[in-house]
């Protein structure tokens, strides 16, 4: 996993109270159950937070795995 | 504590935040109907605090300019002036109106009767007037989260449409601390002494090498950021914390401080305790400790030295010793948005709170004339008067402060809230019995406190403030207490001893003053109790 995919898989596990081990690179909405349309809310408050990176409504409604957020992040 | 969470906004990211509080949402923006109906989670037995944090411009709805405020605000404001009144037992905390900056239409605001400022100002002075009627209504000040951080950061417009989440993580967070300080403050959980170094601290330089007026203390640069910390401390011994000096530096030269240097705000009377010598910290912050008769676990320490903060940290544990901010011009904000909130936050200060330091500086006083005499001519030669206030309603405050900050001279320490108090205050089985002392070196103000119940023939608490300990003003209470039991027609008097960490001093107490021990339990609780002759 690539640091910034590492760091993202992080901050989503915190939110879902999960062990990080079980939150992977290709981890999305589709294949954790517990990420549903209120936790991608919440998972993108707190990713706003850690990375101060700015979203639109767009943004969060269509970043819905680890990787799609963690390519919103400047190299 | 079990809290219920009710909103008309999507609150649930506050939830994680809230912990260790035990906390359930209400239902998705019912807020109205829940404190409304009496059949509501809100009105059961089930929470023992209501947290009401609505969002004002939601609440607004389609009213324009101009029309004042919607009536949903003021339908807010009559179920919770309510609700407050029927439940006394639960503890109701509110936000106050806050209008989104984005909603000033004009310039013309200022003036327009009918504008949203001139709205939020009139339902803001309801709500205080609610507060000030009902004590169980604790105010939340939320405009001060948005003047310290501004809505940019605070507010999220692409959360609000996509999920009706109008706040950002940071004010999720920030709500949720100050939530814990404010409920904390309204228990009186708050610590009473702040101890200060002063080199580098309360001013610039080091006096012992700079003299009494080369410190930096002044109206400009630097020394203005020292000056203008001293004028917070100041503000903040007003509100009844006790101010120390713990530092390495000759007497003389604080001395010579305090009598040349105009620039100090603080004065030497501002302080109830002063340990300058070169002594370790640890030890200094321990006589502290024993000359005003209070825990360590009370103290908030505050040294620019690390290693002295270090060896303080680990010698004493209990007293809280902040990191000191690296840039000197961050310190006023600093203590007032950090240190203050976070350890020294009131919801009532009473007038016992404003003389406090002259209290005990009166207490070191008569100390010395006490080592100089026998106890019994020393008492007498103080003076005493005690008054005793049956069921005082206008000192509620006070009482309620008295039960949770004494530990020492304490037979029961049961801690009790404002809502408690007014039960006992308006049941007629029950005399709160409040005793006002005064000698001729001053007034104490309320000191001792004793709450008894008629219907079990009970003392519930007894208890008086380490200022007035050994001076035997705690028989004249009993005195006081088996003389309003006798009226009461009641021959009998139950009192009980419940140990804890801290009243090992008392344990003894009714052993010691005619009654006779009925049973004691494995944890050290002992029942007694007194035949009124």
């Amino acid at each position: 996993m690539s640091a910034k995919s590492a760091e993202v898989a992080s901050v989503v596990a915190s939110v879902l109270n999960l062990p990080a081990a079980e939150v992977t690179a290709d981890a999305s909405m589709e294949n954790l159950h517990q990420w549903d349309s209120l936790a991608q809310l919440n998972i993108c408050l707190a990713f706003h937070e850690r990375f101060g990176v700015a979203m639109d409504m767009e943004t969060i409604a269509s970043s819905t795995s680890v990787a799609k957020l963690a390519a919103l992040l400047p190299n | 504590m079990k809290a219920l969470l009710l909103s008309n906004i999507n609150m649930q990211p506050l939830g994680a935040l809230l912990k260790p509080w035990d906390v359930t949402f209400g239902e998705f923006n019912s807020i109205l109907l829940d404190l409304a109906n009496p059949a509501s989670p809100a009105a059961s037995g089930e929470f023992t605090h209501i947290l009401c944090l609505y969002d004002s411009d939601t609440m607004m709805g389609d009213a324009l300019y101009g029309d004042g405020a919607a009536v949903q605000c003021e339908s807010l404001l009559a179920v919770l002036e309510s609700f407050c009144a029927t439940h006394p037992g639960k503890v109701v905390v509110a936000n106050t109106f806050c209008f989104d900056a984005a909603r000033w239409l004009s310039f013309a605001d200022l003036l327009h009767p009918q504008s949203l400022r001139a709205a939020e100002n009139r339902l803001n002075d309801r709500l205080i007037d609610i507060a000030r009627t009902n004590p169980n209504l604790l105010l939340l000040d939320i405009e001060l989260l948005f003047r310290c951080h501004g809505e940019d950061a605070l507010l999220s417009a692409p959360f609000w449409y996509l999920g009706r989440i109008r706040y950002s993580n940071q004010m999720f967070r920030s709500l949720a601390a100050l939530l814990h300080q404010a409920v904390d403050a309204y228990a009186n959980r708050s610590r009473k002494v702040l101890v200060l170094d002063l080199d580098n601290t309360l001013w610039g330089g080091i006096v012992g090498e700079t003299g009494p007026l080369g410190i930096a203390l002044s109206e400009d640069g630097e020394g203005r950021c020292y000056r203008d910390f001293q004028r917070e401390v100041k503000a903040l011994q007003r509100t009844g914390v006790l101010l120390a000096i713990c530092s390495k530096n000759n007497p003389g030269d604080l001395d010579e401080v305090f009598d040349r240097n105009p620039m100090m705000i603080l004065r030497r009377e501002d302080f109830a305790c002063i340990r300058a010598n070169w002594e370790p910290k640890p030890q200094n912050l321990l006589e502290i400790a024993e000359t005003l008769n209070l825990g360590v676990d009370s103290f908030v320490f505050i040294d620019d030295n690390p290693v002295e903060r270090e060896m303080v940290a680990t010698a004493v544990p209990g007293v809280a010793v902040p990191v000191f901010p690296e840039r000197i011009e961050n310190l006023p904000s600093w203590f007032m948005r950090d240190i203050v909130p976070a350890w020294f936050g009131r919801y009532a200060i009473t007038a016992e709170d404003r003389n406090k330091t002259t209290q005990y500086r009166a207490n070191e006083e008569r100390r010395q004339l006490s080592s100089t005499l026998d106890l019994d001519a020393f008492l007498r030669d103080l003076e005493i008067e005690c008054t005793f206030h049956i069921d005082p309603v206008e000192q509620i405050a006070r009482v309620a402060q008295l039960t949770q900050k004494t530990n020492q001279f304490n037979l029961t320490t049961r801690r009790y809230e404002l809502p408690d108090i007014r039960r006992f205050l308006e049941s007629p089985d029950h005399a709160v019995v409040l005793l006002e002392y005064k000698d001729r070196f001053g007034t104490e103000g309320s000191v001792g406190l004793a709450i008894l119940d008629y219907a079990e023939s009970r003392i519930d608490t007894f208890l008086m403030s380490c200022r007035v300990i050994g001076r035997k003003v705690e028989d004249r209470v009993l005195g006081k207490i088996c003389e309003l039991f006798r009226e009461r027609g009641l021959a009998r008097i139950v009192g009980e001893f419940i140990p804890t960490r801290k009243n090992q001093q008392v344990a003894a107490f009714y052993d010691n003053h005619g009654f006779t021990l009925l049973s004691e339990q494995e944890d050290g609780r002992k029942l007694y109790e007194r035949i009124l002759a």
